[in-house]
Parts: structure tokens; sequence; C-alpha cells
């Protein structure tokens, strides 16, 4: 029997899977790919809890996040296009030129 | 029924005039090569229309719209005031800095419009789904515009910073706001903060871990420390009219958006969350300012100091109380002020910015600045003055009130770090005039002219000194405005307490 | 209300999601030897002798096509609850729909007259 813990489970796993990637990885794309993680993991919570709860909410807040998330994806890969183009790089460490 | 009627869409007219506005700009950058003048007065006429809807809406104090979606009443009303301000003075300072840098495009002014369409959605939330909408409408746009020097790897590596933390911090809100929404069983304001009150949700480690995660996501887009990394290279790297714009307008916005999250849904709570905030709001002041104190170059400066300022705005954030609308009211009067004097000051620092190297603003760079250009170099000095919050200038009426709330309200200690901080401000708010008037400049660094810059520095100059001493008469003074900011918080206050 | 009772545990779940992870973090940067050399860092293609560089670029056009199919192709999102609730919404959702396709079109619109729809 699959319970709303189960659910949640998941999709606190993706999070923070998403998370980690975030801080670990070092290529670009690689982090992109870990946010957009983040956001699955975050929507699937949503739509349990609205399951569960009966509510509309959580439907419409997930298919504003999908909808962002592209836009967020579109934005992120123009940078990272934009960024390749001038440094010829996609790793995250290149990029430290403003220090304290 | 129809959500839609004629007077829900008069209400959401100030957003759909900066939507069109938008819109029109994004084909004029399709179908022109560059933005000349007429463009620019175009800019400048939709918002002014835009301000003129905003004033028509005043009178009445609107309840919710679309099924709960946004709010219209003063309170969203005031802070849009302060964010169409910063807009327009984003637009005329990046008058002459556009053509210096080869940025002219109509894209630009698309961008800040969208950008602004975003923070009127964040100012008149009433629904974490809305807030949610307005805070990546408004990062979207200002992720494009801090990329907008696109050969500058200055520029390069603060638009990816900025996105990556800001796409990071956007995933945490969301994570929280999905907790509380399984905690409540809604995302509207009003049906959280009977949930909290009723359900006695205070116990629950879930919602203080939802709490603390939106907590974190708001302070990253008001810059508090230990969320502020990405505040310095950010700002440094941007183009300067659009670091104006993001130390003013996005601040205000953030921070409307904080203050009626949390005034309407979780004071009921508010023993469990006042801890956070009063632990983030002594980091963000001390560190802040003290490694403001070693920042070479004055753009990185001005960014700790703008840490240091939300520091002094959470302040208010921990004095917030149910019975007494001071400290509300005293963060809506430190917005607006701070937002002039910020304005003003990257107005000169726009002045300064050279091609190619960003040496421009450097220590030596604007040593004699007051003796060659006497207009330019007073303003900054009184800015200078007003972020230090010496008297007269508004910044120190802006803290006055700040830390008098909190006294109020028994944070006394509090106020104390908050005083001691000002005065370790005051050093490096200081070297600036003192290296403006007192140094010789060796090797004068050329300093560019523009008029619409100078209007802004001469108008940021006349609000940061009306605001602090001026009557209240045609122009508004202090009294005036303070009366504003409490008709605005009744509204707010009225609905959270139903 | 039993509804916030129950979600109590939950707290436990994220410090178990939080965990899992971490453990694995940890967990191969314990155990995993460390015996670097030139053969190791290798790519490893089913025995036979790697022949030129896996890493073969991608033309930055495939991006810009892959950027613009990612948010017309996602926006679509929006158009399915309306073609669901059709005939409820009438011609008050026929309006507002209207309006955001024709955002939607107007950029399209942009990016045509920007030259991304051409290839070469």
């Amino acid at each position: 029997m699959i319970t709303i813990h189960h659910y949640l489970t998941l999709s606190a796993l993706l999070f923070f899977i998403g998370v980690f990637g975030v801080l670990y990885r070092r290529n670009l794309i690689v982090i992109f790919m870990s946010i957009e993680l983040m956001l699955n993991g975050v929507n699937l919570s949503f739509i349990t809890f609205a399951r569960y709860t009966n509510t509309m909410d959580g439907h419409v807040i997930a298919f504003f996040i999908m909808g962002l998330a592209a836009a967020e994806a579109a934005i992120g890969l123009a940078i990272l296009v934009m960024l390749f183009r001038n440094r010829r790089t996609v790793q995250a460490d290149d990029f430290s030129l403003m220090r304290d | 029924m129809p959500a839609f009627t004629i007077d829900v869409v008069y209400q959401l007219m100030p957003l759909v005039v900066l939507l069109v506005g938008g819109l029109g700009f994004m084909l004029a950058g399709a179908m022109t090569r560059s933005a000349g003048p007429l463009q620019r007065g175009f800019a400048l006429a939709t918002l002014f229309v835009t301000l003129l809807y905003v004033f028509k809406l005043w009178g009445a104090d609107a309840g919710p719209i679309l099924h709960g979606m946004l709010i219209m009443d003063r309170f969203a009303l005031f802070f849009l005031v302060v964010v169409i301000i910063c807009a327009l003075g984003t637009i005329l300072i990046s008058n002459g800095y556009l053509d210096r840098f080869g940025l002219n495009r109509g894209e630009f002014f698309s961008m800040v419009f969208f950008s602004t369409m975003g923070m009127g959605v964040l100012v008149s939330a009433y629904d974490l789904i809305s807030v949610f909408l307005g805070i990546e409408l408004m990062s979207l746009a200002i992720y494009v515009l801090v990329a907008f020097r696109r050969r500058d790897f200055f520029s390069n590596e603060a638009a990816l910073k900025y996105f990556i933390m800001g796409a990071f911090a956007i995933a945490f809100y969301l994570f929280g706001v999905s907790l509380i929404y399984g905690l409540c069983g809604s995302t509207n304001f009003e049906a959280i903060a009977v949930a909290v009150s009723e359900r006695n949700l205070a116990q629950q480690p879930v919602f203080l871990l939802a709490i603390g995660l939106i907590i974190g996501a708001m302070g990253f887009k008001v810059s508090s420390v230990p969320f502020h990394m990405w505040t310095p290279d950010v700002y440094q790297g941007a183009p300067t009219p659009i670091t104006s714009f993001m130390a003013t307008a996005v601040k205000a916005a953030s921070f409307a958006a904080f203050l009626r999250l949390f005034y309407t849904c979780f004071m009921a709570s508010k023993d469990q969350w006042v801890g956070i905030i009063i632990v983030l709001a002594i980091l963000t002041m001390t560190i802040g300012n003290l490694v403001a104190l070693v920042q070479r170059n004055l753009k990185r400066m001005l960014a700790y100091s703008s840490i240091a300022h939300a520091g002094y705005i959470m302040v208010g954030l921990v004095a917030l109380s149910v019975d007494d609308t001071k400290a509300a009211s005293a963060i809506m009067y430190y917005t607006l002020v701070y937002a002039f004097m910020t304005m003003g000051a990257f107005a000169v620092v726009s002045l300064l910015e050279r091609r190619a190297d960003e040496r421009g603003l450097e220590g030596g760079d604007y040593a004699g600045l007051g003796l060659r250009r006497p207009f330019v170099g007073l303003c900054m000095a009184v800015f200078m003055f007003s972020l230090a919050g010496i008297p007269p200038t508004a910044g120190f009426f802006g803290k006055y009130y700040m830390f008098s709330a909190a006294v109020d309200q028994g944070y006394v200690t509090l106020a104390v770090i908050g005083v001691l901080n000002s005065a370790v401000s005051l050093y490096y708010y200081l070297r600036v005039v003192v290296s403006m008037y007192m140094q010789k400049s060796d090797e004068a660094a050329p300093t560019y002219d523009d008029y619409a810059t100078r209007f802004v520095t001469l108008v940021a100059l006349l609000a940061v000194l009306w605001l602090g001493i001026g009557p209240s008469g045609w122009v508004p003074g202090v009294e005036t405005i303070l009366d504003w900011t409490r008709a605005s918080l009744a509204g707010v206050l009225e609905l959270s307490s139903r | 209300m039993p509804l916030a009772e129950k979600y109590s545990s939950l707290f436990f779940l994220f410090a178990l999601a939080l965990a899992v992870p971490t453990i694995m973090v940890f967990l191969a940067w314990v155990t995993g030897p460390r015996r670097p050399g030139s053969e190791k860092s290798l790519p490893f293609e089913c025995g036979v002798d790697p022949t030129g560089n896996p890493r073969r670029r991608f033309g930055v056009k495939f991006f810009l096509v892959a950027l613009l199919f990612l948010i017309f192709d996602v926006e679509t999102i929006f158009i399915f609850p309306w073609a669901v609730l059709f005939r409820e919404l009438g011609i008050f959702g026929f309006i507002e729909m209207s309006i955001f396709l024709m955002i939607l079109l107007l950029g399209l619109f942009y990016a045509w007259k920007k030259g991304a729809l051409e290839w070469e």
C-alpha cells in the first residue's frame, strides 16, 4: 500500500539530491539539471498534498512551477551560451573574477 | 460567478500598463536597431501613466481580487509607488550609460518593465502562489538585465551567480510553501492565518521548518546574511543602473512581501520565528558593516552597505506587533528613504564608471571629485551622510523610527547593536567624503556628464533632505508619509485580524 | 486537528531525506579506494581504444532551437486545463486564453525578427 508518506519521502529525496547536486557538481549544465530536480521534487509534494487535502491550490502552483521552470531553464541556458561564447568553458570554478 | 469584472480590470490597470509597455518595447527592440530619445521618452511616459493609475486607486481601499490571489490595497500601492520611482530613476540613470556602453536596445526597457510588473505582483500578492509568480517574474527579467553587457566578463559572471543562487533560493521557498500548504490546506494568506491560529500549528516542527525555508528564500532576495554571498559580486558586475534597480526596487518589493506575509499569516506564532529574525538582523548589520570597512571598490562598498541596511530593516520586522503599527510604518518609511539615497549614490557612481575596465571605481578615482564636480560631489556627500544616518538627513530619521519601534517592543539590546553598527558605518561612508574633498587627484580620472543622471541626483538630494526635515505641505513631508503608511497598514491589519 | 498532527512525523522523513544523500556521498568518499593511474583516467569504451574526442561540441544553434522549443512546448500546459473546462469557462475563458496566446505569439514574432528561427 502506497501512502502519502511514500510520496513525500520520494519528493524530499529528489529535492535533497538536487541540493547536493547544486553544491557538489562543478559543471554548470549539471547544476541546472539539479535545480530542475529540486523543483520537480517540490512539485511532487504539492501534488501529493493536493490529493490529500482535496484542494486545488497544489495543482495550480504545480502548473506554474512547470511553466516557470521552463522559463528559468531557457534563461539559464541563454546565460550559459553567452558565457561559453566569451570564455569557452562551462565549469563553475572558472568563473571567479570577483573576490573580496 | 465571474471573477473578472470591470472593477477588477480597473484595479489591475497599473500591472496591465506595465505589461503592455514591456511587450511594446520588446517589439521595438525587434524592429529598431537602437533605442533613441523617443523610446526613452515613451518609457518614462509609460511609468508616469502607471503612477497615475496607482494614485487613482489610492482612494478606494480594495479587498482581495482574482479569488484572493492579489490585493490592490494601500499597502500594495505605497510600495508600488516606491518601485515605480526606482524604475524611473533607473531609466533616467541609464540615459547616458546605455550610450556609453553600447547597450542601447529596446529590450533594456522591456526587461525593466517586466521586472517592475513582477514587483507589482509581489507587493500586491495575497497568496503564496502569487508571491512565487511575482518573485520569478521580477528575478527572470533581472537576470537578463544583469547580463546585459554581453561581452563583459564581469557582467557574465554576475548573471551566472545571481541566476544559480536565485533559482536555488526559489526552490527552497517552494519547498517551504509546499509544507505550509500541506499543513494549512491552502496557499491563501487569510486561510493560512486562520489555520495558524486555530490549529495551533506553532508547536509543529514541520511548520517551523517551513517558516525557516521561507525566511531563507526571502532573506536571499533582500540579501541578508548568511544568504548574502551573491550580493557584492552581482552588484559589482551588473551595469550600474541595474545595480541601482536591484538595490532599491528589488529590495523594497521583497521587503513588502516579507512584511505582508509575516504580518498577515504568521503573527499568531511570532514567538517561534522572531528568534530567527533577531539572529539574522544582528548578523546582517554587523557583517555587512564590518566587511564594508575594507572594500576598495565603490560599487562593492555600496553592496555591503545595502546588506547592512537590510539588517536595519529587519530590526523593524522583529519589532512587528499586532497592536502597534509603529514598526511596520517605520519599515515602509525606511524603504522609501533608502530608495532615494541609494539611487542617488548609484547615479553618481554611474558617472564615474569607465568602459572596459572596472578600475574607475577604486579609491583614487573619486579623489577630488568634490572640487572637480562641485554639484555631483555635494550630492554624493549628502547621500553618504544620509546612508550613515547623520541628522538632519532622512537616513537619520529612518533609523530613529526603526530603532525606537524596537525599543518600544522591548528589544533594547537589538536597538543598541543597531546604533553601534551605524557608528561603525560612519567610517567608510565618511572616507568617501574625505577622499572627495581632501585628497588631491594625481591622475584625474575622467567623469562623464549626463543631464538625466544629474537630474536623478538632484531629485534624490531634495528628497533625502525633504523627507528628513521638510514640513508637510504641497510636497509631502515626513508627517504625511507616516500618515500614509499608517493608513496603508490599517487595511492589512483589518484583514489579518478577521 | 488530526491533519496537522499526522505531519509531525514528516519532520523525521525530511531528516532522513537529508541524511541519505549525505551518507551516500560520505560512504563513497570513505570506502572508495583512490589509486589514480594513467590507465584509469582513460575513458572506458567496452575494451576498445577510444578514438577521437568524445566531448564533441554541439553547435550553439541546437541550444537556440532547444530553448525556443522548451518555452513554447511547456506553455501548452496552461492550455490543457482550459481545454478541459472550455464549456464552463465560456467566452470569458476564451478571451483570457486569447490574450495569453497573443503574448506568446509576440514572443515568437520577436524570436523570428531576431533571426532565431533561421538555421544558417
